[in-house]
């Protein structure tokens, strides 16, 4: 299974959007080993989830997402974890050990934040589900790159 | 003014709508005020002590941090557009200033932002621009209201029209609007580029013609005049057209009639016609260049459209509309562009009018994907560092005050020949003045 972390240096990145980073890992027997990244062509939310989709990522765990880029993530298949926060060590033990929700940032410890479809996020200025469901998983994107070990 | 040392800090924050929230040197949060809370959705229990970015999720906070910038000595920020994600995935959009702030002795302890929700603007801006917007076409302009009040009148009646414009001031988009409140909206629109086609292809083009014309016509073609049948046909760049096909042109509207190339009886044809061009069409007549004649018949109706310098006022609802239309087909999410974008926009003389003010949020669009479009997007030429003055601008474009100033500085030492003492007498200003002017243009990326 593959578990992608959006990442900023060595944390999670406070908006999915804005990692610099979207690190690979590939779970095996519950361990979690590197295995490279992603560079998507572009940060809208559509070209981010056909990358995502593109690669073969199962799992998303980020801090911060609109609603729109999560919808778009969902519409190709990848389960959204977000609003987590915390460095790329700790996120990855506490997914191993099941314990995301420890790390959920500041107000974010209701069901509120689990919701998905919630907040429009696409600026409000086009119609919430032609825009969101328009150009999901039409066409794959982005490339994927090695770790060097 | 200083706030008197015993007024509660703490009760002067919770009465502001701004958000503000402080920041120590480890970017943990210190305070949080109310309005903070209602704007972000996070409680202020819960953010105090927490790293401002695991709060505030704005566009710029991993990398870009303008609280950070503050702190590390940049100038304080003042009314920049971002916006920040909500934990309930919806974007607000927020104005944001910061600074850094000092203990009593000087040192260096944090930071302060405070930011202003400005959903509740941008959806009435939005409603502006629906409010304004005719057929495609938007405007807020006296300019553009008067072609809007009389758009529909002439739509509908058969009268061949005669759009006046430059380049970029989007002649085509009011041909189409002409046809779609037609009668004719349901018959086809057809446009043909006169000044783009040598004189024979364009007549072929125009008119059709029968099998066995010339070398190769093994099938009769039908022209444009035809496929308009029932429409519009639009001949753009009217002033290009060469004389002979002018002839025949005239005929068209005279006559309602016309003769493929080839063909030995003539072709009726029930096509509006709407011409339109960027020449000063009567000018072209006084040359011997353009038919006075066909002139007359063309200029039944004449819309002459403003260009954009004309119309500044249209910039703001015009760049939301390119913007939402980019975001539409090239699938972007940017929600706007900042205010220094729009100052300059509202500065800038758009040579190239509406078309240029595409190209620029197109280019721009390239570089920022999602969120608000800051100078640094924008195309070299239209980015303020490094600028140089134009000293031949008209005196009624929008300017600053200090631009103004340099502008008459600029322009002084030039008429002296670059003698700076001269300029002063000129100016009747001391050379400290002029001095301090200069630097204050510089500064401003003035040269």
């Amino acid at each position: 299974m593959l578990l992608c972390l959006a990442c900023y240096g060595d944390r999670l990145a406070s908006l999915a959007e804005n990692a610099d980073q979207y690190r690979l890992y590939r779970v095996q027997d519950g361990h979690a080993e590197p295995e490279g990244g992603i560079a998507p062509p572009d940060r809208d939310p559509a070209s981010l989830a056909r990358a995502m989709a593109a690669c073969g990522v199962r799992e998303f765990v980020c801090g911060g997402i609109t609603g729109c880029c999560r919808r778009h993530l969902e519409i190709t298949g990848v389960r959204v974890r977000p609003w987590v926060s915390g460095d790329v060590d700790e996120v990855l033990a506490a997914w191993n050990a099941g314990g995301l929700e420890a790390l959920s940032m500041p107000g974010c410890g209701g069901p509120r934040c689990d919701q998905p479809g919630l907040g429009r996020g696409c600026g409000g200025m086009r119609n919430r589900n032609q825009s969101c469901a328009r150009g999901a998983g039409q066409r794959p994107g982005g490339r994927k790159w090695e770790t060097k070990s | 003014m200083a706030i008197p040392k015993q007024l509660p800090c703490e009760t002067i924050l919770a009465g502001i709508a701004d958000g503000v929230f402080t920041v120590d040197l480890d970017w943990n949060i210190t305070s949080f005020n109310e309005a903070a809370s209602h704007i972000t959705g996070v409680p202020a229990s819960e953010a105090l002590g927490s790293k401002c970015w695991d709060v505030f999720h704005s566009s710029l906070c991993d990398g870009q941090c303008a609280l950070k910038a503050c702190v590390g000595g940049a100038p304080a920020v003042s009314g920049k557009s971002i916006f920040i994600v909500r934990t309930d995935g919806e974007k607000v959009p927020v104005s944001i200033s910061a600074a850094p702030l000092h203990d009593e002795a000087g040192k260096l302890i944090g930071g302060v932002e405070s930011f202003r929700d400005l959903s509740d603007i941008h959806r009435l801006r939005r409603e502006v621009e629906r409010s304004h917007t005719f057929e495609d076409i938007v405007g807020k302009s006296p300019a553009l209201e008067k072609i809007f009040a009389i758009l529909p009148q002439v739509a509908r009646s058969d009268a061949t029209a005669l759009i006046l414009g430059d380049s970029g001031t989007g002649k085509e988009l009011f041909a189409r609007a002409l046809h779609n409140l037609s009668d004719r909206a349901s018959a086809p629109f057809v446009a043909v580029n006169c000044g783009a086609l040598p004189e024979t292809l364009l007549e072929s083009e125009l008119f059709g013609y029968k099998a066995g014309a010339f070398t190769d016509a093994k099938r009769d073609k039908p022209g444009r005049f035809q496929q308009a049948k029932g429409g519009t046909i639009f001949l753009d760049e009217i002033g290009d057209m060469p004389m002979p096909l002018q002839v025949k042109l005239l005929r068209v509207l005279q006559d309602k009639s016309y003769e493929p190339l080839g063909a030995v009886r003539s072709e009726t044809t029930d096509a509006r016609v709407v011409a339109a061009t960027n020449h000063d069409l009567q000018a072209l007549v006084a040359e011997g260049r353009f038919r006075q004649d066909l002139y007359y018949r063309l200029n039944v109706v004449q819309l002459r459209l403003p260009s954009l310098a004309e119309r500044r006022e249209d910039v703001p609802l015009l760049v939301n509309h390119v913007i939402r239309r980019l975001n539409a087909v090239q699938g972007k999410d940017i929600e706007g562009v900042s205010e220094d974008v729009m100052a300059l926009f509202m500065r800038h003389s758009f040579p190239g009018n509406v078309r240029e003010l595409e190209n620029i949020l197109e280019f721009a669009a390239i570089l920022c994907p999602s969120g608000f479009i800051q100078v640094e997007h924008l195309p070299e030429q239209m980015q303020p560092a490094g600028r140089s003055m134009d000293l031949d601008r008209p005196c009624s474009e929008p300017m600053t005050l200090e631009e103004a100033k340099c502008r008459a500085v600029l322009a002084a030492i030039q008429r002296n020949g670059g003698r700076r003492m001269a300029a002063c007498r000129e100016l009747e200003i001391s050379k400290d003045t002029l001095r301090r002017t200069l630097a204050r243009c510089e500064k401003l990326g003035l040269k």
